[in-house]
């Protein structure tokens, strides 16, 4: 059962990176500002109208902590959909999906001595690997 | 929400019917990814469930070539490969630390 559920995220997923081509696409690069808060105020009233919406306890810390995300979540989208202009969809999406995951587990070993086991360090030298051959043409 | 809302702001942007579309079906996708993929973190496994949530990279790549013919070269077809096994080693990996952390 979870494991329809997960494809099926996956998909969705897969569809709203592809929403960001789409601005570009068809010609709609200067609206990438409105496109962005067409997408998230839409997820955020979804999210309100769900019935499993519980009202939020303001916290300082955590109000800050949601702003750092928020800052470098959006600043990430809007970076990710100017690349679609300039970079194939296919380097894009494999750079920003993997190679987040691959940059994180580059500065965890290196600021936080976190220690990997040997499919850990393999999936670093890949995700290397593969930004060098995604960026050949 | 609020931080798009000021980008917006900011670069005084226009509104466009298209781009509405385009925004409120990518809202409705993401909130839907979102969603399901915490569900599954519920009822299923993370490690696994967090790698096919990576996977979606190949969804946006599939889309990409066939819905608006994008070209890949074969050393890009490579990279995006070791991309995808990259991510299935981080699964393994995160799968063995936990292990060790059990035992």
């Amino acid at each position: 059962m979870w494991i329809n559920i997960i494809l099926v995220a996956m998909i969705a997923n897969g569809i709203a990176l592809a929403s960001m081509k789409a601005v570009h696409q068809y010609g709609y690069d200067k609206f990438i500002p409105f496109f962005l808060f067409c997408m998230y105020t839409t997820s955020t009233l979804i999210s309100r109208l769900s019935p499993e919406f519980k009202k939020p306890v303001f916290d300082k810390k955590e109000v800050f902590m949601g702003l750092a995300l928020g800052v470098s979540v959006v600043a990430g989208m809007v970076f990710v959909t100017l690349a679609l202009r300039f970079l194939p969809g296919c380097v894009v999406y494999s750079v920003v999906n993997g190679g987040a995951v691959v940059l994180v587990s580059i500065a965890a070993a290196l600021i936080f001595r976190e220690k990997y086991s040997i499919f850990g360090i393999l999936g670093i030298i890949s995700g290397v690997v593969s930004v060098f051959f995604l960026s050949l043409k | 929400m609020l931080l798009s809302a000021i980008l917006c702001l900011l670069f005084r942007c226009s509104f466009s019917p298209g781009v509405l579309l385009i925004g409120v079906t990518g809202g409705i996708f993401l909130y839907a990814a979102v969603y399901l993929y915490l569900k599954s973190l519920t009822l299923g496994k993370k490690i696994i469930s967090w790698v096919i949530f990576k996977m979606s990279l190949v969804v946006a790549v599939l889309i990409s070539v066939f819905l608006w013919g994008e070209n890949i070269t074969s050393k890009q077809t490579i990279g995006i490969m070791l991309m995808i096994i990259s991510v299935i080693f981080f699964g393994l990996d995160m799968r063995t630390r936990k292990k060790e952390d059990v035992d």
